[in-house]
């Protein structure tokens, strides 16, 4: 079987003279991808674009080579979609909740119990699937929202902030589900946890102000900040001096002094240690606003 | 499709509100039998077939003056005894009298009469109102009404009203939350990336808000009937409403009555209550499922739709201002305190009102105002349908 293929051609969103999404082009193949951007940045409006929950103001979405709004069933059918903040029915138990959006998703009874029970399991939500929603934590109800989003076994998958709220136990039985699940099919997670998808996801896209600033891999991003991170252990003194020169990426406290992550393009001091570009380097780099431009 | 219908009912009767006005339905089912069997119309049930014998079916035709000539015979001897004691009639001859008469001695008040179990009095004057009343109310006419023990329709048509009102009432509120309910919850956006496109949930979702609506009252309805009827009997149903429904027939539109220029029955009559109270129900509802399509959450709906609704009874509280402010009875100035009261009791007068009065001498005509409630119920569906078709997210929160 060919792999799927999820074409966004120019894609722009306005919401009245803001514009959420500008002019947005990616192809998204089989594979794990994370969005990465500020607050505000634009991913959940590109992700209910790409959900046709919202109409794109210019440019389209195509699946396999169709606009999706013509899909329409077919579509929706492949997909899977977990918002960042929706509500749940307080009076429904967690199996009859997943049984009522079987339901919507047009999956048969059988099929669905079978699929129901694995997903409650995947979850961890075996033990609390004859209690109401109403009474589920934070947590609990997004590992639920999570299931939700599996349960037809969609061939789009999209997470809005799946791991907001869950503890890092099950942040990392999600990391698991995620990676077993993916397996020949386009998952698009959103996230700012940044830790999470240096694990999981094969593509990283990371959007500013609704432009696509930067993709490709982990590496291939680091790779652009490669041997110019630094860290620097100095007084607090001297703290405001180096912030002026060099874009700070962290400041760690130890002791007396402060230990400052920066980012030069030669070594800044004698004592400066060369460290490994990580992503959340990237992350910080792009989005300092004191700092240097993209 | 049924599916869906059947999950949405569900979720319909999952939602507390709803719940609680299933209760209230429940409650108001255990005050009728409450009601039925420690006090309503004691003593029916013993003159039932033995109150008195009716040549053929025939009981009254306007003959006389000053009398409706009755050719028959009471047989009660307790009744005729008791009624010579009071009025000193001669209760063989005058129908018309001995229905007053016997209405007053079982413990009613229809036509004027006004009798007083405490103290046991009713008077002459009082027995001669309602025999007025029978005379403006029966008009000159060949063909002959017929007297029938109706206790069953009686009771029915009485507490059919109220599980009526609470219905309009009902449906007035469930179908203001069946689309609003989920923007509110910030469930819609779930909705919006199932399967089935939108346009088929809201049918799904308009038909399920209309079922629940129209069904509900429909059981009530028929366990009401259930009830009336075990404890009254079936008999009657093709009495004239004339001569038994009075107390029902005045109260809703005693001006009306004069239109009933051909017989109708008490079965037919009780249908058509329920006709009126159905059309009457899916106009008040579908109205309220466009609201809800359109607003922006359960609040909004819901006020908009009371807004909406009180609209024209505040313009008739305002033409009446009087009968507010100074009420008739204890239980007027309650029920002036609870406006969907008061919004139900105006739609089902409304279309009672209108029904009775157009369709006049032509009582099967009456049908064509609920038929008109079923037209002008299937543009509001379909307006609804295409409202939230159309719509894509807006309330569901950044
Ligand atoms: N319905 C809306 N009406 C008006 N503006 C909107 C609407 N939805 C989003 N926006 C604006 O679009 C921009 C992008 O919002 P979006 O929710 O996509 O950001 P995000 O990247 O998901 O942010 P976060 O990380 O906080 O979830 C924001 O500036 C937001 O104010
Ligand atoms: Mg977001």
């Amino acid at each position: 079987m060919k792999g799927d293929e999820l074409v966004i051609d120019r894609l722009t969103k306005n919401f009245g003279n803001k514009i959420a999404v500008d002019r947005l082009s990616f192809s998204f193949s089989p594979g794990v991808y994370a969005l990465l951007g500020s607050n505000g940045a634009g991913k959940t409006t590109l992700m209910r674009l790409i959900c046709d929950i919202l109409s794109p103001s210019s440019g389209e979405v195509r699946f396999n080579g169709r606009e999706i709004g013509s899909l329409g069933e077919n579509y929706r059918d492949i997909l899977g979609y977990l918002p960042q903040s929706f509500g749940f029915y307080p009076n429904f138990t967690a199996e009859k909740f997943l049984f009522y959006m079987a339901s919507l998703k047009g999956i048969d009874k059988k099929t669905a119990e079978k699929r129901i029970e694995e997903l409650l399991e995947s979850v961890s939500l075996s033990d609390e699937k004859k209690q109401k929603i109403k009474t589920f934590s934070g947590g609990m109800k997004q590992r639920l929202g999570i299931a939700q989003a599996m349960l037809s076994e969609p061939r789009v998958l999209i997470l809005d902030e799946p791991t907001a709220g869950l503890d890092p136990k099950e942040r990392v039985r999600f990391r698991n589900l995620l990676s077993v699940f993916s397996k020949d099919r386009i998952v698009i997670i959103s996230t700012h946890i940044v830790s999470d998808i240096e694990h999981i996801a094969d593509k990283i896209l990371i959007m500013k102000n609704g432009e696509l600033i930067r993709s490709g891999t982990a590496e291939e991003l680091t790779d652009k900040i490669k041997d110019r991170v630094y860290e620097i252990s100095t007084s607090y003194e001297r703290l405001c001096e180096i912030e002026e020169k060099y874009t700070v990426i962290n400041i760690n406290t130890e002791g007396e002094n402060a230990v400052i992550r920066i980012l030069s393009d030669e070594k800044p001091t004698e004592n400066a240690k060369k460290c490994e570009a990580r992503l959340e380097d990237l992350y910080l780099y792009c989005f300092n606003d004191s700092g240097v431009k993209k | 499709m049924i599916s869906l219908i059947s999950d949405e009912n569900r979720k319909l009767l999952k939602n507390r509100i709803v719940q609680g006005i299933l209760l209230l339905y429940c409650l108001l089912f255990i005050y009728f039998a409450v009601d039925i069997i420690f006090f309503t119309h004691r003593g029916y049930d013993k003159y039932d077939g033995e109150f008195a014998i009716f040549s053929g079916l025939e009981a009254i035709k306007w003959e006389k003056e000053q009398c409706m000539p009755f050719d028959g015979k009471v047989l009660d001897e307790d009744f005729l005894a008791e009624a010579e004691k009071r009025f000193g009639f001669q209760y063989d001859v005058c129908s018309c009298e001995i229905y007053s008469v016997y209405n007053c001695f079982i413990d009613r008040t229809p036509m004027g009469t006004v009798y007083d179990p405490v103290t046991g009095t009713a008077t002459v004057g009082t027995v001669i109102e309602g025999f007025k009343k029978i005379e403006d109310v029966i008009p000159a006419s060949s063909v002959p009404a017929l007297y029938r023990y109706s206790g069953g329709y009686e009771v029915l048509c009485q507490k059919l009203s109220f599980v009526g009102i609470l219905s309009v009432a009902a449906s007035l509120i469930i179908s203001a939350l069946v689309f609003s309910g989920e923007y509110t919850a910030g469930t819609d956006v779930l909705l919006l990336t199932s399967k089935f496109g939108r346009s088929r949930l809201a049918v799904a979702k308009t038909l399920s808000g209309i079922i629940i609506c129209t069904g509900v009252f429909l059981l009530f309805s028929l366990l009401t009937a259930l009830l009336c009827f075990s404890f009254y009997g079936f008999s009657g149903a093709d009495g004239d409403i004339r001569l038994s429904l009075m107390r029902n027939a005045d109260e809703i539109t005693t001006e009306n009555l004069r239109f009933f220029g051909n017989a109708v029955t008490n079965a037919e009559f009780t249908g058509f209550i329920i006709l009126v109270f159905f059309s009457a129900i899916l106009i008040v509802s579908t109205s309220a499922l466009l609201i809800s399509a359109l607003s922006h959450g359960s609040f909004s709906a819901l006020s908009i739709t009371f807004a909406v609704f009180s609209f024209p009874l505040a313009v008739r509280a305002i033409v009446h201002s009087y009968e507010y402010i100074v009420p008739y009875s204890a239980t007027d100035s309650c029920f002036a305190l609870f406006p969907v009261i008061l919004i139900a009791d105006w739609s089902k007068t409304l279309w009672w009102g209108i029904s009775y009065n157009i369709a006049g001498e032509n009582y099967p005509y009456a049908v064509i105002f609920p038929l008109i409630a079923l037209v002008l119920s299937a543009v509001f569906v379909f307006l609804s349908i295409f409202a939230y078709g159309k719509r894509r997210l807006r309330c569901v929160g950044v």
